[in-house]
């Protein structure tokens, strides 16, 4: 063929393009997700670097600046608790704790409950039923009464949180994993994949465990902020993180017990937790449609 | 097999070979459902000489692909398989689960019908394709990469080298169908099973698939048994024939042989319903009524329904099957012409 003077040119070169990729292009077009993933990357950035800026210190407590009103001036941008100790860094070094807690509770139950879950969907049988009647069983048990067994045993300890949490967490995983390895199982890949003689171990690391991983993704967006919340619930308790270390459900809890004397204790807290959840969810959101199988 | 013998036990129709490479005697594959027992398949025998191509042929629901599946012991878990199964010497039903592994894609692959259900559509077409030989051999991504390349270049598929990075869902049908059998050729099997490889795909792709199959068994040497209800697949790749009906064998011999000569009233039948051009523009003939229930087979010859030599004994008494030759056997009572029947049909 003459390539000169034919006109026709050369075909462009064909670049892979992975479902991963096509979910990336798709999540990127979906406004409120992209606008969430850069709030979430700037609130991690503020509570990681924000305490270290403030000239304030998280548990500096100052008796001449007690319960100050937020001002742009003065230093005390959301204000003052009553021990005088600055709302802004409180709430940022709050965010630590929870953000810390949210994100490795979820990291434990996904890594139990997708082992768990997949492990008994490809496995079938007795041996399902047998591990999907422990999940029924934990599943019963009631949560409050098992984190407050493990801080009489363990004392009050912030690992200790985010173990009970994501130890509770996990069972959900579990269960979506497993359903969705049931119908995963019966794709004929999977047979293909046996019929050369992969072992089921292989079946599920490789096969089965990237075509879940859609699923569990998104899973996993909306789990953050309910771990979040739980921990919240049991600062609320009183059974979260020790004085003078806080988070935001230590601070929601404080914060609502002064509501007359000091509005802002309340109020910033509060709006930081929302914002948040707000954010997981719509990425929770946005993943869940890019990555939708039947849209492509 | 521990349950008493048939009334007529079944001599493997062999060829020239003194061993075949595969040799399948009184095959039953039986599932457990809440209805009772059902029987897949009885009784069926057949040997697989090294290089050669053997047809399975039956309508949807005669066994055929159950019987692949129980010779790679991938039965459904309510199922059961006996009889015999000899693979070079070694036995594949009462083999343990961990040396069929060994045995399955390293010395009997697959290649199933759909490709587009049977690649996995997140992982590339090379971590599909490397997977055998790692698994199998050994062998390091970047040899089993090598090794793929070539074989796609075997099966024809151009530019392989960017293909191999591609998904399942870039490729058309007919290359998804290419990638499959060069898949299943990679670890270089004794037999490929190919489970109605053209189904899925249109008529002049299947035309390329068929002439690639053809090709590939003469260049690699590698035994087919080909399960298809297309008589036309069979007709441009096989060297013989197993026509299967309702679980059970009931006629088998050369391919040319058969299509020209069936003895059987249900490959007469078969072949009579194939539209052919000498025909003109006739009503399609066609098999009155549908096969039994597995469930509820009757005694007897179970086409005896729909055959139009049935005769009394037909409805009471299984045929046995009877070698008629060294190479061509069935199972009738019916007295066929020695010559057959001439069908007119396509051969």
């Amino acid at each position: 063929m003459d390539g000169t003077t034919s006109g026709i040119e050369a075909p462009r070169p064909v670049i892979g393009r992975g479902l991963w990729s096509d979910a990336l292009r798709r999540l990127r077009r979906n406004r409120a997700a992209m606008t969430s993933l850069v709030l979430l990357g700037l609130l991690v950035v503020a509570v990681s670097i924000g305490p270290w800026l403030s000239p304030n210190a998280f548990d500096g407590s100052d008796w001449d600046a007690i319960l100050l009103a937020p001002t742009w001036t003065g230093g005390h941008w959301f204000g003052t608790d009553f021990l005088g100790r600055d709302l802004l860094v409180r709430t940022l070094h709050g965010g630590r704790i929870s953000l810390l807690v949210g994100l490795s509770a979820t990291l434990v139950s996904l890594v139990i409950g997708v082992t768990w879950g997949a492990t008994a969907g490809y496995l079938g049988g007795r041996v399902d039923a047998v591990m999907m009647r422990i999940v029924d069983i934990l599943y019963a048990l009631p949560f409050m009464f098992f984190v407050i067994l493990l801080m009489v045993f363990f004392g009050r300890n912030i690992f200790l949180i985010f173990i009970a949490v994501g130890a509770v967490n996990w069972l959900d995983m579990a269960r979506i994993v497993r359903g969705q390895t049931l119908s995963l199982r019966e794709r004929e890949f999977v047979l293909a994949a046996q019929a050369y003689g992969a072992p089921g171990w292989r079946i599920i690391a490789r096969h089965i465990v990237p075509n879940l991983l859609g699923v569990v993704m998104v899973y996993v967006t909306l789990t953050i902020p309910q771990v979040i919340l739980v921990e919240s619930f049991l600062s609320f308790l009183g059974l979260g993180v020790q004085e003078p270390y806080t988070s935001w459900g230590a601070l929601v809890n404080d914060g609502a017990q002064q509501m007359e004397a000091g509005p802002w204790l309340l109020v910033f807290p509060a709006l930081f937790l929302a914002l948040t959840l707000f954010c997981f969810n719509f990425l929770g959101d946005g993943l869940r449609d890019a990555l939708d199988p039947k849209d492509r | 097999m521990n349950r008493p013998a048939p009334a007529a036990t079944h001599q493997p129709v062999t060829t020239a070979q003194p061993t075949p490479l595969l040799a399948v005697r009184d095959l039953n594959v039986r599932f457990q459902t809440d209805s009772g027992p059902v029987e897949a398949v009885r009784e069926l025998s057949f040997t697989l000489a090294q290089g050669e191509a053997l047809a399975l042929v039956g309508e949807s629901g005669s066994g055929k692909t159950q019987t692949a599946m129980a010779l790679l012991g991938l039965l459904a878990d309510n199922g059961r398989a006996a009889g015999t199964a000899w693979l070079s010497g070694t036995s594949l039903l009462d083999m343990p689960e961990a040396e069929l592994r060994r045995i399955r894609g390293a010395r009997i692959g697959v290649v199933f019908q759909d490709p587009m259900t049977a690649l996995n559509p997140y992982l590339t077409i090379e971590r599909q394709m490397t997977e055998t030989l790692c698994l199998h051999r050994g062998q390091s991504r970047r040899e089993a990469r090598g090794a793929a390349l070539r074989m796609l270049d075997a099966v024809r598929i151009a530019d392989a080298a960017r293909r191999l990075d591609q998904y399942p869902h870039e490729l058309s049908g007919g290359m998804r169908q290419r990638v499959m059998i060069a898949m299943a050729l990679l670890p270089q099997p004794d037999v490929l099973i190919l489970d109605e490889p053209t189904t899925a795909l249109d008529v002049t792709i299947q035309a390329q698939i068929l002439d690639l199959l053809g090709t590939l068994r003469r260049d690699l040497g590698t035994a087919m048994l080909l399960i298809t209800h297309d008589l036309g697949v069979v007709a441009a790749v096989c060297d013989r024939m197993l026509v299967m009906y309702a679980g059970e064998g009931v006629e088998q011999g050369p391919v040319a042989a058969l299509l020209e000569h069936p003895r059987h009233p249900y490959t007469q039948g078969l072949l009579e319903s194939l539209p052919s051009r000498q025909n003109g523009a006739r009503r399609l003939a066609t098999l009155p009524g549908h096969p039994p229930d597995p469930r509820t087979r009757p005694s007897g010859c179970p086409f005896a329904p729909r055959c139009v030599h049935a005769m009394a004994i037909c409805a009471t008494v299984r045929p046995a099957w009877e070698d008629e030759s060294e190479t061509r056997g069935r199972r009738c009572h019916w007295q066929a012409p020695e010559t057959g029947v001439e069908t007119g049909a396509n051969a």
